[in-house]
């Protein structure tokens, strides 16, 4: 039976008076690769955010990985790529090496500290950036800044992987790359991915689902031609 | 200078010097350490509006006759915590809390000022007198620089997350609150004991210099805060060792090392690039 990892449940959001989302419901299963699209501002990111729990739901309820967001403990299972982390991270004065490092705890025993290196080096493989290690953020293109992003991510080996409008700025070769790191997670390492595009190409690359948000509501568009409005 | 003795040496032989040598190493470590964290998440000018709010903290305490380093710490906290506060609420404009900080102290100092009798003891703080502090003050510094390299050792992954990406770091379970609240009572703290050393007109800039040079050569963010440390203490020592051969103003020497030291860097590094060109 596929598992639930995600469950959002007549969730609304305003941000003052202004309504974002109106009684959305979402499941997501594992291994889903789960596309979020829509117009700008129809409330992709907020959807995303209230799911992190960087947001408070002001009504609804949301589960992710069997517990409730607001008492949420399992953040390593859990990975995001904001959509601003791109044009933040650049010409920040840090080695590849320390950037994909950061989440994981400081060690200072030689033994810890060569089992440390090795899931570094083997998170920046998963992303084709092994011979990077040493270059500074700043010697980085978009794209290669966005797969060590991504590789900080995956160093804990979460569960989920959120990405938020990962392939903007990026040209067409860095972003079917990109997708291809992205199925390799999702088929190999049976991770489920939920990212926010609103370019209708990527929509293409063998996404599993894709939920449309529009007018305040979720439409979900199962791969194929069924539509189920949620 | 008696004969066989050198420049160090003879500078070493008062006692007011090495206790400004010993203070001034000390501020030189933790200020930049302090500011590593300021530069790179953009708060460049917190030193300013700090060390402004400074000033009116020193008038409190001349007024209210109690210490007015005390006086300074205080307000100097004071505002920090109001800084934090406004920046979160005005998120996209989180610069603004800065100007309104400065202007808030530059506004109380100059009110306060004018029911000081004595305005002698005030300038020495504009201006610093790294030459004339007291036990107090001494144990202070030393306090607070162990507090803020005990913190920066501890909290350095932290630290350096929360630079990077503070929605990331939180997500991953890392305290942002209590480590934010921690990081601004240290700053209010290393920047009024600061302006009492080299001015409050110039704690900003021993805040930011040492750590753009370390941005020039530091290869990882490990470097950059070791040298920032590092360049910290060599414009203290060089402008220190300048003010006392040379009769200057030890502030305006400490920085005016510090921005040769700069320039000189970025020369050098623009001629290393167009070489490997």
């Amino acid at each position: 039976m596929e598992k639930t990892v995600i469950d959002v449940r007549d969730v609304s959001f305003s941000y003052g008076n202004n309504l974002v989302l109106d009684k959305v419901s979402l499941q997501v299963m594992k291994g889903d690769f789960f596309a979020i699209t829509g117009a700008n501002g129809s409330g992709k990111s907020t959807l995303i955010r209230l799911i992190l729990g960087l947001l408070k739901t002001q009504s609804g309820s949301i589960t992710v990985l069997g517990e409730a967001v607001a008492s949420f403990s399992q953040h390593a299972q859990l990975g995001y790529v904001a959509q601003k982390g791109l044009s933040h991270s650049f010409g920040f004065p840090a080695s590849v090496y320390e950037v994909v490092g950061l989440p994981l705890k400081t060690v200072f025993s030689a033994s810890k500290r060569q089992a440390r290196h090795q899931k570094i080096m083997a998170a920046l493989a998963q992303v084709n950036m092994q011979d990077f290690s040493k270059r500074m953020i700043s010697e980085l293109s978009g794209g290669q800044l966005q797969r060590v992003l991504i590789a900080r991510e995956l160093i804990l080996n979460p569960k989920i992987l959120f990405l938020d409008e990962p392939t903007n700025g990026l040209d067409s070769p860095m972003i079917h790359e990109l997708f291809e790191i992205l199925h390799t997670l999702n088929r190999k390492n049976q991770m489920t991915v939920l990212l926010i595009t609103h370019s209708d190409e990527q929509l293409r690359e063998n996404i599993t689902h894709t939920i449309l948000i529009e007018d305040h509501h979720a439409v979900r568009i199962d791969h194929g031609d069924n539509h189920v409005a949620v | 200078m008696p004969s066989g003795s050198t420049m160090e040496t003879t500078m070493l032989q008062y006692e007011f010097m090495r206790i400004a040598l010993i203070v001034g190493i000390l501020l030189a470590i933790a200020v930049p350490i302090i500011g590593v964290t300021v530069v790179l998440k953009r708060l460049s000018m917190i030193g300013d509006a700090l060390s402004h709010a400074s000033m009116a903290g020193i008038l409190v305490g001349l007024l209210l006759n109690f210490n007015p380093i005390l006086g300074a710490m205080l307000i100097s906290l004071i505002a920090a915590l109001s800084i934090e506060f406004i920046r979160k609420r005005f998120e996209r404009y989180a610069e603004l809390s800065i100007a309104i900080i400065t202007s808030a102290g530059l506004g109380l100092a100059a009110v306060l000022l004018g029911f000081v009798s004595n305005a002698t003891n005030f300038n020495s703080f504009l201006f610093g007198s790294i030459v004339s502090i007291t036990t107090f003050e001494f144990i202070m510094v030393i306090v607070v620089t162990f507090m803020i390299i005990g913190v920066a050792l501890i909290l350095y992954r932290s630290l350096f997350f929360m630079a990077f990406d503070e929605e990331a770091a939180k997500l991953s379970g890392i305290k942002t609150g209590w480590i934010n609240l921690i990081f601004t009572i240290l700053t209010a703290l290393v920047v009024s004991l600061a302006s009492r050393t080299v001015g409050a007109l110039i704690v900003s800039s021993l805040m930011v210099i040492p750590v753009t040079c370390s941005l020039v050569v530091g290869r990882s963010y490990l470097q950059v805060v070791l040298y920032s440390a590092l360049f910290g203490v060599f414009f203290m020592i060089a402008g220190l060792m300048l003010s006392f051969y040379q009769g200057v103003k030890s502030g305006g020497s400490i920085v005016m090392v510090g921005i040769v030291t700069l320039v000189v860097l970025m020369v050098i590094k623009g001629v290393m690039k167009r070489i490997k060109a």
